[in-house]
């Protein structure tokens, strides 16, 4: 910041002794701008021009303005990559297997932020906070790792479960990583007639709107299920990588489309 | 609003009117059903349903408990096995969202590894629903597996379609909200049966499991789909000249000449439907309730039966 402050001083020091109209760099810079555009020169030099009676003067433009000869090229997204760009990835279950027995009760004892209520669920509930995930330890050795945003943190988190586990003296080994389900969510900007969905798609769809507001859409590939609501929100779950994910959304939308309320 | 139904004064302080109106609208009356028939239907609901819990109390008896389960409830629907159809796809589908929903055991793929890693033991969870086992062990006959298309349904789907169809977009949201009207408590999944259970059974002397409540819950919700169902054939009927022979031809006054083709008798321009009367729904009980009427459609099953049938829902 006080390097061209500095200089403006240097040039005015340089220039003052030339003239009062080129003074500074800076100001040099915008009285050549000035001056290389016609029109500007045309009404700013005539004092005559600004005087109040002719207030009604328009600027005629000598030459038509450069921008607008060029048609503005938006990048147009098209509605279904709209959609696809809509999607956003809730949740992330993986299951590992540590590869030896455990004991529940021992590791409920020697860990922060654990549950372990074997009259309601028989495996111990474990919570860290980066990346914010739970985990589900059963005796099996088995971990269900819940609430992970993407596959990374999924593998970050489950590593670090089973690094916790490791520290309490388990011979822990780290088999089998799979995520076994991702949970999506993506908004059509459109709202729907789940009715008509349901009439044409019997096969695949069940409404009930008495027992759950969205239709339940089973797309057999990718397998997955859609949760379709009347907004135009969707939620996708049961898919195996991110990648079903979008083909399944790829899919959907020209079929919702046709079904849109208007 | 004095009815034929004032039998009981107990449970005056839950009601289900503003639930049975929207059902009423869901099922296609006018967006504004009228409230005397709305406390007309409400009266008849609760006073079928107090019948159905009495009716299960003996069967309970003779088992030896005191607890209403979902065993009695299911066997009072024994003879009908289109309901017990019905039944048996609405738990599918009550199980299915409840997977879906649920993140941890989300799709059957997943429950499957969960199973696998689960021991076995845990995974037998108390509130597993078990309609399905229970009308299994009812249906000796395996009718129930013989229905393959349940064309009530179908029609009450299509019914929703065509309405919708040129509905505006804020109508058509309220019309859903309507829709997802039920008699549990609550919105989303945790829905649960409290409200239903102080309304049938405000003294708690009756012991009525979760899993009752909730065939209980389906068949006040059948009750009220049927009542209206049949409110609109008897309007179809009440359009007929005797004497004409091609009355029968034209349908009924609400009727679209073109969705006849299709036997839904319903116009699409839905505005018009005029809000069902106390007068209708009375039509309606006493052609349930009359044994010997005569052989077409929704009152024609009632007669194969020999006892006089006394429950609008099954």
């Amino acid at each position: 910041m006080s390097l061209p402050v500095e200089n403006n001083e240097q040039n005015e020091n340089l220039t003052n002794n030339h003239n009062n109209v080129v003074s500074t760099a800076h100001q040099q810079v915008n009285s050549e701008c000035m001056i290389s555009t016609p029109q500007a020169m045309s009404h700013v030099s005539g004092e005559v021009m600004l005087t109040p009676t002719h207030r009604t003067f328009t600027p005629q433009a000598h030459s038509a303005n450069p921008h607008s000869s060029m048609t503005a090229i938006t990048p147009m997204a098209s509605a279904v990559s709209q959609a696809k760009s809509s999607i956003k990835l809730q949740n992330c279950i993986s299951t590992v297997s540590l590869g030896c027995e455990l004991k529940l009760l021992d590791i409920y004892c020697r860990t922060r932020y654990s549950e372990y209520t074997p009259s309601r669920f028989n495996g111990v509930v474990m919570k860290i906070l980066e990346p914010r995930t739970t985990a589900l330890v059963f005796r099996s050795g088995k971990i269900v790792c819940t609430g992970a945003k993407n596959e990374h943190d999924a593998y970050v988190a489950a590593r670090k479960f089973a690094r916790i586990i490791q520290k309490l003296g388990y011979p822990v080994k780290f088999l089998n990583f799979k995520v076994q389900n991702f949970i999506g969510t993506a908004d059509l900007r459109f709202p729907l007639r789940l009715e008509a969905l349901q009439q044409a798609h019997g096969q695949f769809t069940s409404y009930e709107p008495e027992l759950f507001a969205g239709l339940v859409y089973r797309m057999i590939r990718p397998r997955v299920v859609l949760l379709i609501f009347v907004n135009g929100k969707l939620v996708i779950t049961g898919g195996k990588t991110r990648n079903e994910i979008y083909e399944a959304v790829d899919i959907i939308h020209p079929i919702l489309r046709s079904f849109k309320k208007n | 609003m004095v009815s034929y139904f004032t039998i009981d004064a107990t449970g005056e302080n839950t009601n289900f009117q503003k639930e049975i109106s929207n059902m009423m609208h869901g099922f296609g009356d006018n967006p504004n059903p009228n409230a005397a028939t709305v406390v007309l239907v409400e009266d008849i609901v609760l006073q079928q349903l107090r019948s159905m819990i009495q009716e299960a109390l003996n069967y309970s008896m003779l088992k030896g408990t005191n607890v209403i389960s979902n065993h009695e409830i299911i066997y009072l629907m024994r003879k009908n096995p289109v309901k017990l159809k019905r039944l048996q796809n609405y738990q599918i589908k009550m199980d299915h969202i409840d997977n879906t929903r649920n993140p941890t055991a989300a799709n059957p793929s997943t429950t499957s590894i969960l199973t696998g890693i689960v021991l076995e033991e845990e995974k037998e969870s108390k509130k597993k629903r078990t309609h399905i086992d229970v009308i299994k062990d009812l249906d000796e006959m395996d009718e129930v597996s013989l229905v393959k298309f349940d064309a009530i349904d179908y029609l009450r789907k299509v019914r929703a379609a065509k309405i919708t169809e040129s509905m505006s977009f804020e109508k058509y949201e309220a019309y859903h909200k309507a829709r997802c009207s039920s008699f549990r408590s609550g919105y989303g999944l945790s829905k649960g049966f409290v409200k239903l259970e102080s309304w049938i059974n405000p003294t708690k002397e009756l012991k009525i499991t979760q899993l009752a409540l909730e065939v209980l819950c389906f068949l006040a919700y059948e009750t009220v789909a049927e009542i209206v169902d049949a409110v609109f054939l008897i309007r179809q009927d009440s359009k007929k000249k005797s004497g004409d022979p091609f009355s029968k031809f034209e349908g009924g006054y609400f009727c679209n000449p073109q969705s006849l083709n299709n036997a839904v008798y319903i116009k699409s321009g839905y505005e018009g439907v005029p809000a069902i009367t106390v007068a209708e729904v009375r039509e309606v009980l006493r052609r349930y309730f009359t044994p010997t009427t005569g052989i077409n459609g929704l009152f024609h099953r009632n007669m194969s039966n020999d006892l006089p049938v006394r429950f609008i829902a099954i």
